[in-house]
C-alpha cells in the first residue's frame, strides 16, 4: 500500500479486501490486489484469527478485479500459509483471466531458494585483530606505493620530457593561485588572533616589543605552514583523490596502462611536483599575511608602530625561521599530493568509494602532516637550527 | 500495472501515451517540431532514427527528466507538467512507468537485491520481509540465477546487468517500460535471450514496451510497431514490415535494407518461413 496516507486519493481501484465468511467456510478475496492497494495489516491480523481455529477452508477469488505480481505473491503466499499450518484448502476460485498469471507467479514463489550466502559476522576479539591486520597492510601498500613512486621519478629524470607540463601547469594554478585567497585570509585572521590573545600577556611584563619575536617565530615557522598546509590537504587532496578515483572508476588508469605508460609517471609526478610547487609560494603569502594581521593588531593594542614592527623583524626574527617553515611546507606538500593520488588510486568501481577515499585522503593527509611536523621538529633542534 | 480482469479488453480505446504538438527546442535548435505521436497500451513500440534525432530527449520528456518546451504529452489521459516531487499526480505518473537505462544505472553501493528492493521501500509500507520475497521474484522473473541475489553490480557482467535493471525497471509493476538500447553490448546469445524475456515479460505482465535500440535483431524478432524519427518529428509508424518496405522515406528504407539492415531482413524471412530448420 502507498506509503504516504495522502496519496491514498488517486488509487482508482477499488482496495483489496480479503473477509472469512464463517456460514460457507469461506475466505472471500475481492478488489483489486496491486501493490497500490493491499495492506499487509490485513493479512496478519486475518491470519492471526484463523491459524488454529479451522482445518479446513474455501478460498474464493473470483470477485477479484485486477492483479499484480504483488497481489499474485500475497495469494500465493495466503495459500502457502494455510498448508504450512495444516489448514486443507478445499476449493480455491480466480478469474480465469488471471489464472496463468498468478499460476506463472506461484510457481516462482514456491519455488526452492538456494541457501544465500550471507557474509559472517566477525567476534570482537576478531574484528579488532582484522582492523589490526588491515592497517599493517594499508601502511605497506603505501610504502610500496612510495617506492613505486621514487621508482619512478628516477625513470623521470632519464627522460624528463616525458613529464605532462600541461596538468602540472593546472596543479599549479588550482592548487595554488585559486587557494591563495582563503589560504591568506585564514592566515592573516590567525595573525591577528595571536597576536591580540597574546598582547595582555606582554603587556603584563613591559614587554611590549617582544611580541614581534615571538610572532616572528610562531608565525613564520609553525602557524603559517601548518595551517596551509591544512587549507590544502582538504582542498586539493581531497580534488586529487576524486580525479584519480573517478578516472579509476571509468578505467582510464587502465586505458593508460595498457599504452604501455606508467599512470605514476603520468598522472602521479605532476601532481606531486605541481603541489610541491605550489604549496610554498602560497604558505610565502601566508607568512606575509599573517605577519601583517599581527602588525596591525600590535600598532592598536600594543602601541608598536609599523616602522617599528619592521626594525624589530629586521633586527631578531632569523631567517631560518622562515626558510625552515618553508622546506616544511615542501614535506607537506609532497605528503598531500602523494596521499591524494595514493587513496585516488585505492578507488573501488562503486559511488561509495570515491567518497570514502576521499575522507580518508584528507584525514591521512592531516595526520602526515602534523607527525611529520614533529618530526621536523626534533630534527631541527638536534640540529640546533 | 497488473492484468485488469473484468475489465474492456479492447486495447485500442484508450491510448496509453499521448504526444500532441510537441517541440523541444535547446538554445537555438528545435530537436522536435510539431511532433506527435500516440502509442496505444499492450505493444512493443521502437523508437528508431538517427543519432541526434531526439529519441531519447522523447522519452526522457514523457518521464520528465527534460522540460517540454511546447505542446502536450498524456500519460493515460493525464496531462504531464513539470517535474515536481510535492506534487501527487508526478509521483503517481512516475510510479506507472519504469524506466531501464542505457548503462542499467544501478546503485553501485547496494546489492542487487537492495537495488530492486529500493523502489518497494520507498513507495510502500509492506514489511521489509515481504519486500524482499517481492524483490527475489522480480530477479527470478527476469531469470536471474538466486545466488547472484546478494552481488553487487562491479561484480557482475554485462548481461546480467541488463536482467537486474529490468527487474527493478520492474519493480512497482508499471504499466510502461522504456528500455535504452536494452542489448547494447550484449553477446549475440544473451541478446536474443534478452529479446525472448521482454517479448515473454510484455505479454504475461500486459506491459507496454517502448523500445530505444538500433539492434535490427530486436526490431525484427520483437518489435510490433516501429516509429521514425527524422526532420523534428515522426515521419512513420506502422508495422516492422512496412517499416522496411516504405521506399517513400529513403532514409528508414535504406536503415532496414542497407548492407547490413539485408541479412537480418532475409535471415527473419528465412526464420518466419521456417526454411532455416530445412537448411540443416
Amino acid at each position: 500500500m502507498y506509503k504516504e496516507k495522502s496519496n491514498q486519493r488517486l488509487v482508482e481501484q477499488p482496495l483489496a479486501n480479503m473477509q472469512y465468511v464463517s456460514k460457507s467456510n469461506t475466505l472471500e478475496l475481492t478488489g483489486a490486489w496491486l501493490w497500490k492497494t493491499l495492506d499487509e495489516n490485513d493479512f496478519t491480523v486475518l491470519a492471526k484469527r484463523l491459524i488454529g481455529t479451522i482445518t479446513q477452508i474455501n478460498i474464493d477469488g473470483s470477485k477479484i478485479v485486477a492483479i499484480d505480481t504483488v497481489g499474485a505473491f500475497f495469494i500465493s503466499r495466503i495459500l502457502s500459509y494455510a498448508s504450512a499450518h495444516g489448514i486443507k484448502v478445499t476449493s480455491f476460485l480466480i478469474p480465469e483471466s488471471g489464472k496463468p498469471f498468478f499460476e506463472r507467479i506461484d510457481k516462482i514463489v514456491t519455488l526452492k531458494r538456494d541457501d544465500l550466502e550471507e557474509k559472517s559476522k566477525l567476534g570482537f576479539v576478531a574484528s579488532i585483530g582484522q582492523g589490526v591486520i588491515e592497517t599493517i597492510l594499508s601502511i605497506l601498500d603505501f610504502i610500496s606505493f612510495f617506492g613505486q613512486f621514487i621508482v619512478n621519478c628516477f625513470h623521470f629524470l632519464r627522460q624528463p620530457r616525458q613529464l605532462n607540463w600541461n596538468d602540472l601547469i593546472r596543479t599549479i594554478y588550482d592548487a595554488g593561485y585559486k587557494g591563495l585567497g582563503v589560504a591568506s585570509l585564514l592566515s592573516f585572521l590567525i595573525g591577528v588572533t595571536l597576536a591580540y590573545q597574546m598582547a595582555p600577556q606582554f603587556i603584563t611584563y613591559g614587554a611590549n616589543v617582544y611580541v614581534v619575536n615571538f610572532l616572528g617565530i610562531a608565525l613564520l615557522k609553525e602557524v603559517s605552514p601548518l595551517l596551509t598546509a591544512i587549507i590544502v590537504a582538504g582542498r586539493t587532496g581531497a580534488s586529487i583523490t576524486a580525479e584519480i578515483g573517478t578516472m579509476k572508476v571509468q578505467e582510464e588508469i587502465d586505458a593508460i596502462q595498457t599504452m604501455g605508460i606508467s599512470p605514476i609517471t603520468r598522472l602521479v609526478l605532476p601532481k606531486v611536483i605541481g603541489v610541491m610547487i605550489a604549496v610554498p609560494l602560497i604558505t610565502s603569502i601566508g607568512d606575509i599575511a599573517s605577519m601583517a594581521g599581527g602588525a596591525i593588531v600590535a600598532n592598536t593594542s600594543l602601541d608598536i608602530s609599523y616602522s617599528l614592527f619592521i626594525e624589530r623583524v629586521k633586527a631578531y626574527v632569523l631567517m631560518s625561521n622562515y626558510t625552515v617553515g618553508i622546506y616544511k611546507s615542501i614535506v607537506f606538500a609532497f605528503l598531500i599530493a602523494l596521499v591524494g593520488c595514493y587513496c585516488g588510486f585505492k578507488v573501488k568501481g562503486d559511488a561509495n568509494s570515491i567518497g570514502e577515499q576521499t575522507t580518508r585522503s584528507v584525514v591521512l593527509g592531516i595526520i602526515l602532516i602534523v607527525f611529520s611536523d614533529a618530526v621536523i621538529a626534533v630534527i631541527c633542534k638536534v640540529l640546533g637550527v | 500495472m497488473g492484468i485488469g480482469i473484468n475489465q474492456d479488453s479492447d486495447p485500442k480505446l484508450k491510448p496509453i501515451i499521448e504526444i500532441k504538438n510537441l517541440g523541444t527546442r535547446f538554445g537555438e535548435n528545435w530537436v522536435h517540431k510539431n511532433l506527435n505521436l500516440t502509442i496505444y497500451p499492450n505493444r512493443i513500440v521502437n523508437i528508431i532514427g538517427a543519432s541526434g534525432s531526439g529519441k531519447t530527449t522523447l522519452v526522457h520528456e514523457v518521464l520528465m527528466l527534460q522540460p517540454i518546451t511546447e505542446g502536450e504529452i498524456y500519460f493515460a489521459g493525464k496531462k504531464i507538467s513539470n517535474y515536481n516531487i510535492e506534487d501527487a499526480g508526478t509521483k503517481e505518473i512516475l510510479s506507472q512507468v519504469g524506466m531501464m537505462f542505457q548503462h542499467c544505472a544501478l546503485f553501485s553501493s547496494m546489492s542487487v537485491l537492495e537495488n530492486v528492493m529500493f523502489p518497494l521501500v520507498e513507495y510502500t509500507n509492506f514489511s521489509t520481509e515481504t519486500i524482499k520475497e517481492i524483490a527475489h521474484i522480480k530477479l527470478r522473473l527476469t531469470g536471474l540465477p538466486d545466488n547472484a541475489h546478494t552481488l553487487y553490480p562491479k561484480d557482475m557482467s554485462g548481461g546480467m546487468l541488463k536482467r537486474v535493471a529490468l527487474a527493478r525497471t520492474l519493480a512497482l509493476d508499471p504499466k510502461v517500460v522504456f528500455l535504452d538500447e536494452p542489448t547494447s553490448g550484449l553477446d549475440p546469445n544473451s541478446a536474443s535471450g534478452f529479446d525472448e524475456l521482454i517479448s515473454d515479460l510484455q505479454h504475461r505482465l500486459n506491459l507496454t514496451v517502448v523500445l530505444i535500440t538500433h539492434d535490427l535483431d530486436t526490431i525484427w524478432s520483437i518489435a510490433d510497431e516501429v516509429v521514425y524519427l527524422g526532420d523534428k518529428k515522426v515521419l512513420f509508424h506502422d508495422t516492422v514490415l512496412k517499416a522496411a518496405n516504405a521506399e517513400n522515406i529513403p532514409e528508414l528504407y535504406e536503415y532496414f535494407n542497407g548492407a547490413r539492415g539485408q541479412i537480418t531482413k532475409s535471415f527473419h524471412a528465412k526464420l518466419k518461413a521456417g526454411e532455416l530448420d530445412n537448411e540443416k
